[in-house]
């Protein structure tokens, strides 16, 4: 798959620019559902566009979905908590864990020791990690086979008229916004799909968009505060699910000057560490990557170094 | 370099109290001049100018004498003090003044800012640094919540309750809800803006969409501390009850139960009573008073079953819930107390978030607090959104 990975559009001169060279003409279907109910709110977007934007209103199909079915929507709420269960009680594990490399990261008394320790600290948490999506990867699984969702007739009405459009059109954008509200409609609508069924057909995403179209979601920021008092001084971050797999190999990390303390190397190092042997980028304000198949990483894209 | 001139620099009163000639148009200048209390450095001038025989600063910050005389400048009817605060200090006070024997106590007449309180207003000094926060003021941004007043019936208490409930923005029926309970509910939205808070840390995805129910009282004083009817009518009647008309998460984890001052001992002894029903529990300024030995607590009759509930909690301490958010003033005295108990809390298992703050028992001080506990236990979508 050919992706185009911008970051964060508080300046849309990339997108703009992207879109211009991409999708020169034709219509562009767009998913903007990570902005919940603000998914229609999308004069500016449409205006980056160049007026030629197709909103698939996910979102707004999703809502209605829960509205018209309640069976569905009884399952929607059942996956709802037990993925919440999972989460906190990964987060109690992830913050231990976190805790003990911080406080082996801070002994210096004999480094070739304290290295193997603070290696081993990792390795543990990325089997945290590991398990973690794997018990997330398995509730889903659950839910789909529950509701059935190719065999509801008013899933299949949203899929087929989402498909007609997305055919009509020469390109398809992915906007930021929630990430798991995001990842949960593409999946609920097939969107992975249609993007792999069209492998030729321009895609370009963002910011939230980017993360859920990657192979794994992880949710970082440094300076929110830790979930509980356990001596952390930042927020760990959090792998959330299986993305929607598109593109595979590198994790993205839009706001990552606003979100991580890049100035802390430790910490930087840490991190890259944990996610190998996926690459973390660093989608930073105005950047545009092209990740293209069988060509090697574009050369001016910038990682969280791993050593 | 300006920073060192600016430590030299003497007090304004002290440099007023150097001119030649201080006749009325010379204070009244000083007046215009500044802003009261004058803030300089981590010094504080509180000033007024009364006829009378003595004037002191009234306050109840914990380490200051407890009423401040304040100093005449000859000839002249101005009265200052001088006191250090530390940095984002905030402290609520008033003057009063002696004539004869005649006593009167007021608000600062050359300070704009006032804290209101259901026993009256008084004036603040902002000490150095301290600023109101800005999730606590109006955002146009902010979409609002609505406020919905439901009478509820409770056979525990024998009458019909009043309680304000908050529905955030955007709400729906097809989504779930975390539910927060809040003691002196009127209190905390008419002194405490909580409304402009929950409606701020919502739209800034501090805070989780919740729905807050806000009771009010009876006899405050009889049923805060440790009352089994008033315990039964939050768990037993309101929980459920609004569980079955709104669509609220329903699970402990899910709930949060709150107060300040003894609605945190009523938080705290309702918690005691139903335990687990509660997944969090937000506790300020808790009046936890206790004695190690004796009764004498050294507080009025209205805190004999305070003692007697705290004494017996922390005789055999339980795990009530399984999060904690206290915060305290470190001004007050109920700051020795809140300290005292945090191991006792802490050793139960439950996991505590205690957070301190250079302000009073006041409401402006635990409307500060709120972001620090309702973002730590509701957290909102912040870390899920990315632009």
């Amino acid at each position: 798959m050919n992706v185009t990975l911008l970051g964060p559009q508080r300046n849309v001169a990339a997108a703009r620019a992207a879109v211009a060279e991409l999708m020169p003409d034709g219509a562009i279907a767009t998913v903007n559902a990570g902005w919940r109910e603000r998914e229609s709110d999308s004069a500016e977007l449409s205006d980056v566009l160049g007026g030629r934007m197709r909103n698939l209103e996910l979102y707004r199909r999703w809502q209605q979905l829960i509205a018209e079915d309640a069976g569905y929507a009884d399952e929607e709420r059942t996956l709802t908590l037990t993925l919440n269960e999972l989460q906190s009680l990964y987060t109690i594990r992830l913050r231990h864990a976190m805790a003990a490399l911080q406080a082996v990261t801070r002994r210096r008394e004999l480094p070739q020791v304290a290295a193997s320790a603070r290696d081993d600290c990792i390795a543990a948490i990325q089997a945290l990690d590991r398990w973690h999506l794997d018990a997330v990867a398995r509730a889903r699984t659950e839910f789909y086979t529950r509701v059935r969702l190719g065999e509801r007739a008013t899933v299949a009405r949203h899929r087929s008229e989402i498909a007609d459009q997305v055919a009509g059109c020469s390109g398809l954008v992915v906007t930021g916004g929630h990430v798991g509200v995001l990842l949960h409609v593409l999946h609920v609508f097939g969107l992975a799909r249609l993007i792999t069924e069209a492998p030729h057909r321009p895609l370009i995403t963002w910011s939230a968009g980017a993360m859920a179209l990657s192979d794994r979601v992880v949710l970082f920021h440094d300076h929110l505060v830790p979930p509980e008092s356990a001596g952390l001084e930042l927020r760990p971050a959090e792998l959330f699910a299986e993305g929607l797999g598109i593109y595979s190999g590198v994790l993205p990390f839009p706001h990552a000057r606003r979100r991580l303390r890049l100035d802390d190397p430790d910490h930087v190092r840490q991190m890259a560490q944990r996610f190998s042997p996926r690459r973390c980028l660093v989608l930073l304000d105005g950047v545009r990557v092209d990740l293209r198949d069988d060509e090697p990483f574009p050369a001016g894209a910038r990682w969280l170094p791993a050593a | 370099m300006e920073g060192t001139k600016a430590r030299r620099r003497k007090l304004a009163v002290n440099r007023l109290r150097e001119n030649t000639t201080l006749d009325d148009a010379a204070l009244r200048r000083f007046f215009d001049r500044h802003d009261f209390p004058i803030v300089e450095g981590s010094s504080c001038t509180f000033a007024v100018r009364a006829e009378a025989d003595e004037v002191f600063v009234r306050h109840r910050v914990l380490g200051l004498p407890e009423n401040l005389p304040m100093r005449r400048v000859e000839h002249t009817d101005l009265w200052f003090a001088v006191v250090e605060l530390p940095a984002s200090s905030r402290v609520e006070y008033q003057f009063e003044l002696r004539r004869g024997e005649v006593w009167e106590r007021f608000n600062d007449p050359a300070n704009p800012r006032i804290a209101r309180s259901p026993v009256g207003n008084s004036s603040v000094c902002f000490g150095p640094g301290y600023r109101v926060p800005d999730w606590a003021q109006y955002d146009p941004e902010a979409r609002p919540g609505e406020l919905l007043e439901l009478q509820i019936r409770s056979q525990a208490q024998r009458r019909d309750n009043r309680v304000t409930l908050y529905l955030p923005a955007r709400f729906r029926d097809t989504a779930r809800y975390p539910l927060l309970v809040v003691h002196d509910g009127a209190d905390f939205l008419e002194y405490a803006s909580m409304k402009t808070v929950l409606d701020n840390l919502i739209h800034r995805l501090d805070m989780a969409e919740t729905v807050v129910a806000f009771t009010s009282p009876g006899d405050r004083l009889a049923e805060y501390p440790n009352s089994g009817s008033h315990a039964r009518w939050i768990a037993h009647e309101l929980i459920p009850e609004l569980e079955t008309q709104f669509p609220l998460l329903a699970k402990p984890s899910a709930r949060c139960l709150m107060g300040s001052s003894f609605g945190a001992v009523a938080s705290l002894s309702t918690a005691v009573r139903y335990p687990q029903t509660f997944g969090s529990l937000l506790l300020q300024s808790g009046s936890f008073v206790f004695t190690d030995v004796g009764d004498d607590h050294g507080e009025g009759p209205a805190f004999d079953p305070v003692v007697k509930f705290v004494n017996r909690y922390r005789a055999r301490p339980t795990r009530v819930a399984e999060r904690l958010f206290i915060s305290c003033g470190v001004f007050e005295p109920l700051i020795v107390p809140n300290r005292s108990m945090l191991p006792v809390f802490a050793e139960t298992g439950m996991t505590v978030n205690y957070v301190e703050s250079r302000d009073g028992h006041n409401w402006e001080s635990w409307r500060d607090r709120l972001r620090d506990g309702l973002s730590w236990i509701f957290p909102g979508d912040a870390l899920f959104f990315y632009e």
